[in-house]
């Protein structure tokens, strides 16, 4: 069993968080972990900070620098997970780049994020088709490596990447990096399609900061991801826990409300 | 043959992009390939590089260099090509390409800004809308060459990420393209980043080390012992080892910039205190610290100063074919100083790495020894200034 089976749940629309480790500082993250499960999300996506994050906009790029500058390791923010997963039942996965997992050691990452609570990874810059050994070694650990789909895929490798993602398959949503657009309508069309082949969930992500977004995207998407909006969020709090708090829990209402 | 169809040397290589750069990273490889075996696609290269490049650069015999050390040494000029520097070699292959593949914006990322000045040259003389990235610090290092690309035509984009180096110059171009990857071609200046980049800059790169071979033949009946080059990203010397790779007798030497020493933290020299990592799209070795975070780097020239290396050179390295020396900064600079007084030939700081490697040397009676001048120090004269003072002696 993968905490992230729940996500098959068909009779509401999904909504995930990113927030990243360390950004301000280890306990903003630790409130927010807690506040994002309170408020309802559907899956928490933790960043780990990479020193050249190229799939990421301004606002996760500088948060990612704030969060190297703290200390933030993938062993602290397992620490992290740990003590939240005491209480926390919501699934959780880490976003981060490859030459992390590498440096760390690629099953000792696997097992070490399982030992400590979380459900599998999202990996931007790993393709479904390199790294056999990693995918085989996640396979069997149960852990899950949710795969990206672009709409600049041809039919043939969308259909491929769709089959090899597990708990989800992540869309995404426009061309270019995280981080908000001003008109945010994306590549629907290629959504449609992909939720024709995909016998497992399609979340949405990408350029979605607005309720408004999210709920056009819905109507297409079996979830949406927020990222930059909320890490903006997070930012604007700055050390102030007790708005953390409060903030996050009005953010995530704000989004429910129209998914 | 390598790389394998995967775009791996060995275990180093592959295609690790961002799934939106996926199909045009694809659709470039399917077309570099049918362009490889396309005569007109060869016989239009050819034609840029002889009429426009000026190839082929001569193998310059350097006699008082030469007395020096006591063996021969010979330069591969390629500090003559158009432009100053061997990387229009490379652009004017990817343009071509470009073209093929109905692209209409040109974007590029540079350190000295060789590659940069290299891609808005080729982009004005095929009138292609060019913009180029580069990190403020080379910004202000380089500023002769921000001049030369804006007044090509071409947009200097500051990178104020990161270290503002290369390898920020490198992410921003990367996101630039993930935007932009309908209408966009990018220009990579090393033998890095996704297959098949390194095979391709490699292939552009190697007319370098063919011609060098045909001359050294020419003028002295028999290969050299031994071919050395600088190494950053590692394009001029994949460039002249490569056709050398069968020649066991030849020995080749890539140098790598050792800063201000590798102890002191401050240095380029990937291959030498690096580990392996992913950078870039590939596999290589890659200066990292513990967590697995890219390090800043320093080298006096821009052009090494790069915390990743070709996935090739990874290869070569490991099997041993190619040996990878170091050079310091202060080295660098007398072997800078001392060509441009002995033969009359100021070299880029880049390239006197690999000069600055003759000092180490160990010459048998008679070696025959050629040395890739992959640049012209014109760029480096602040640099140069800065270090010496401007009464140099």
């Amino acid at each position: 069993m993968n905490r992230m089976d729940s996500l098959k749940d068909k009779t509401k629309k999904h909504l995930v968080i990113y927030t990243m480790a360390g950004d301000p500082e280890m306990k903003a993250t630790e409130t927010a972990i807690y506040s994002l499960a309170d408020a309802g999300v559907s899956l928490i996506e933790i960043g780990i900070p990479f020193s050249d994050p190229v799939a990421d906009g301004p606002t996760i790029q500088r948060a990612g620098e704030i969060a190297i500058a703290g200390g933030t390791t993938i062993a602290n923010t397992m620490e992290l997970v740990k003590k939240v997963r005491k209480t926390v039942e919501t699934p959780m996965v880490f976003m981060l780049y490859y030459n992390l997992i590498l440096s760390y050691g690629t099953e000792k990452f696997i097992d070490d994020a399982i030992k400590c609570g979380i459900d599998g990874a999202i990996i931007p810059d790993l393709p479904f088709d390199e790294e056999e050994g990693f995918y085989e070694y996640a396979k069997k650990s149960g852990f899950y490596i949710i795969y990206l789909v672009s709409p600049t895929n041809t039919p043939s490798r969308m259909k491929k990447i769709v089959e090899k993602s597990s708990g989800f398959v992540y869309y995404i949503l426009q061309k270019g990096v995280t981080g908000a657009r001003k008109k945010s309508s994306g590549e629907l069309k290629e959504l449609r399609v992909i939720k024709k082949i995909a016998k497992k969930p399609v979340f949405a992500g990408f350029g979605i900061s607005t309720p408004e977004q999210a709920s056009v995207v819905a109507n297409y998407a079996d979830g949406v991801i927020i990222g930059s909006s909320f890490v903006s969020l997070v930012e604007k709090c700055g050390s102030d826990m007790a708005k953390l708090k409060v903030e996050t829990g009005k953010f995530v209402k704000s989004f429910l409300k129209r998914l | 043959m390598l790389p394998d169809k995967k775009g791996f040397f060995g275990k180093y290589g592959g295609k690790y992009a961002p799934e939106t750069l996926r199909a045009v990273v694809d659709e470039l490889e399917a077309c570099y390939l049918r362009a490889k075996k396309d005569p007109s696609f060869k016989k239009e290269l050819d034609y840029y590089l002889e009429y426009y490049v000026g190839r082929p650069t001569p193998l310059y015999r350097a006699d008082r260099l030469s007395k020096r050390y006591g063996a021969k040494i010979y330069l591969k000029r390629e500090d003559l090509c158009h432009t100053g520097a061997h990387k229009i070699n490379n652009t004017m292959g990817q343009i071509l390409l470009a073209r093929r593949m109905g692209k209409k914006r040109i974007i590029a990322e540079t350190g000295a800004g060789q590659h940069g000045v290299a891609t808005a040259t080729v982009a004005a003389m095929f009138g292609l809308k060019c913009a180029v990235y580069m990190g403020e610090e080379d910004i202000r290092r380089q500023s002769l060459n921000v001049f030369r690309m804006r007044l090509l035509g071409t947009e200097v984009i500051p990178v104020t990420s990161g270290t503002k180096t290369l390898k920020d110059a490198m992410n921003e171009a990367t996101r630039d393209w993930l935007k932009n990857v309908d209408t966009t071609f990018y220009i990579i200046g090393s033998v890095a980043g996704y297959h098949p980049y390194p095979m391709m800059v490699r292939d552009f790169q190697s007319i370098i080390g063919r011609e060098a071979r045909k001359q050294i033949l020419a003028a002295e009946g028999r290969l050299p012992d031994n071919v050395i080059a600088c190494v950053g990203g590692g394009s001029n010397a994949m460039g002249i080892f490569y056709p050398f790779l069968n020649d066991k007798s030849v020995k080749l030497t890539g140098v790598e910039a050792a800063g201000l020493g590798i102890k002191s933290g401050k240095h380029s020299a990937t291959l030498n205190a690096g580990r392996v990592g992913v950078l870039h799209g590939a596999k290589s070795i890659v200066l990292q610290d513990k967590e697995g975070q890219i390090m800043g780097t320093h080298s006096i020239s821009a052009g090494l100063d790069y915390p990743g290396v070709g996935p090739e050179h990874a290869y070569l390295k490991e099997i041993g074919r190619v040996k990878y020396g170091m050079a310091l900064d202060r080295e660098a600079l007398a072997a800078c100083i001392l060509l441009s007084k002995l033969e009359g030939i100021i070299p880029a700081l880049e390239s006197s790495h690999a000069l600055a490697y003759l000092e180490k040397m160990e010459y048998r009676r008679g070696s025959i020894v050629i040395v890739n001048i992959s640049g012209r120090g014109d760029k480096d004269m602040g640099t140069i200034m800065e270090y010496t003072g401007e009464n140099i002696k």
